[in-house]
């Protein structure tokens, strides 16, 4: 049975670290208890948990959706459980059970503890799989990243949509280094991070969608492009060849010619400065088109 | 239907204008009861490169093959007694000897391009065949279409439009016809 252990709070160095855990164990509003099972109680189906409904319903909403899709495309779950700002836990809560609890079953886990409008108390676990092929310097570095970009935002959404971004996208990293992608993990005496945290960021979202859209419909999609394209040649390949006729009636002779008398404008083009326009009514109609 | 001479509209059956009295008699006591003989790109006024007549000519084949019924000459050279372009054309189409003109292919269907350098002119005259689907609108606007090209003394390509703007013209009156000839097939039975 795995056991999960908490790997700590991750700071900029030791010392910052040890001063977040301070924070975060320094808040001063407990988490009202009838809601502590909503946290602390079964292993959840969802990916956030947000029992005190901090979030509004569309932004919980996205974010679970971004968790869940997350979860399909990687080898490691992401679970975030969402405080209020200067909430603290309450002292009987072990970590290590918590994350026993998300752990039972299933894939290797990390699970956030986000306080709204204080990204910097964020707190982290790993399961041990993971903590065994991470240093906690590396692991410090994928939070310390994913707080840096959310205290850029100003909203406190916005602060929690950029913090679940940032880290997935540490997440990718993680994967790679601890070997569950196909991807080659990094060099040694190289840093675990393959670029930097700019780069990392540029990875676009819609660059995921995409690619999941196109293996939902990419095949029935190239055929029927490839199906208009082909039927646009072909009509392009008649319609190159098409011939035009007029119907053949008897011929009424007019002033006397054999072969016709349709006469059409006359047209100069000695003056530059005489357009056609001007040309256009050439004579006065005396019989009122009869 | 207008008149060559006073540009007046005429009767469909006219023998000859009410208005002034010309007729194609008239025209041959003008230019001479014979024809010219030509060949469908007769630039006899010599305003072309051998290469754009080249170009003319695959336009003017072309033409003719979309159109099987129909064929166009190109007629380039100064009226004789500088009459005037439209009755000269009236002329050259009823009156001359096309050499190279396809057997079968109808003296009806012709479309004769007229252009005299000496004047700065250009005029369209066609045969009966068109009648009804051709107008006098459409050889404005197809020679609106070259006119930039003649005034810069570029002829073949004002022609090459003319050819191109006809085409695009005669392709939906073709077709608009074949409707309209279906419905009433329709109608009939």
């Amino acid at each position: 049975m795995k056991r999960w252990i908490l790997i700590g709070v991750m700071m900029l160095g030791a010392c910052f670290g040890q001063e977040r855990l301070e924070e975060a164990e320094d808040g001063d509003v407990p988490v009202p208890v009838e809601l502590l099972e909503g946290y602390f109680a079964d292993r959840p189906s969802g990916f956030l948990l947000d029992p005190q409904d901090l979030l509004a319903p569309r932004a919980r909403e996205d974010r679970e959706k971004f968790l869940r899709y997350h979860s399909e495309d990687s080898q490691i779950d992401f679970r975030v459980l969402l405080f209020d700002k200067g909430q603290s836990l309450p002292g009987e809560i072990r970590l290590e059970e918590l994350g026993e609890r998300f752990a039972v079953e299933g894939k290797p886990t990390l699970i956030a503890l986000y306080f709204l409008g204080e990204p910097d108390r964020t707190l982290l676990e790993f399961s041990p799989d993971l903590r065994e092929k991470i240093s906690p310097a590396d692991a410090n570095r994928v939070l310390v990243q994913a707080v840096r970009t959310a205290s850029e935002k100003s909203n406190v959404s916005d602060q929690f949509e950029a913090f679940c971004v940032q880290m997935a996208i540490r997440i990718y990293w993680v994967e790679q280094a601890v070997g569950l992608t196909a991807a080659e993990p990094p060099a040694e005496g190289e840093t675990r991070e393959p670029v930097s945290v700019s780069g990392a960021e540029e990875r676009p979202t819609w660059k995921a969608r995409f690619s999941e859209g196109f293996a939902q419909v990419g095949v029935p999609a190239v055929v029927l492009v490839m199906a208009v394209l082909a039927g646009a040649v072909a009509r392009w390949l008649i319609r190159r060849r098409e011939v035009f006729t007029f119907p053949v009636k008897a011929c009424e002779g007019r002033l006397g010619g054999g072969h016709g008398a349709g006469i059409g404008s006359v047209v100069s083009f000695g003056d530059s400065g005489v357009s056609p326009t001007t040309q256009r009514a050439q004579t006065r109609d005396t019989l009122g088109g009869i | 239907m207008k008149c060559p001479r006073c540009v007046q509209v005429i009767h469909r059956g006219a023998e000859s204008c009410p208005h002034c009295a010309f007729s194609l008699e008239v025209a041959d006591e003008a230019f001479g009861k014979a024809g010219p003989v030509m060949v469908r790109l007769d630039d006899r006024a010599g305003l072309m490169t051998r290469v754009a007549r080249d170009h003319v000519q695959r336009a003017m084949d072309i033409f003719e093959r979309r159109f099987p019924q129909l064929w166009i000459a190109i007629h380039t050279g100064r009226p004789p007694g500088n009459a005037d372009l439209r009755q000269y054309g009236f002329w050259v189409l009823n009156r001359a000897e096309v050499t190279d003109l396809g057997a079968g292919r109808p003296r009806e269907g012709g479309i004769l391009i007229a252009i005299d350098p000496d004047h700065k002119q250009a005029g369209i005259t066609w045969g009966y065949r068109l009648d009804g689907h051709l107008g006098e609108d459409d050889t404005f606007l197809a020679m609106s279409r070259a006119h930039a090209y003649w005034v810069e003394g570029t002829y073949d390509q004002g022609i090459l439009r003319v050819i191109e703007e006809l085409s695009r013209v005669l392709v939906k009156r073709s077709r608009r016809a074949k409707r309209l000839g279906s419905r009433r097939k329709g109608g009939a039975e």
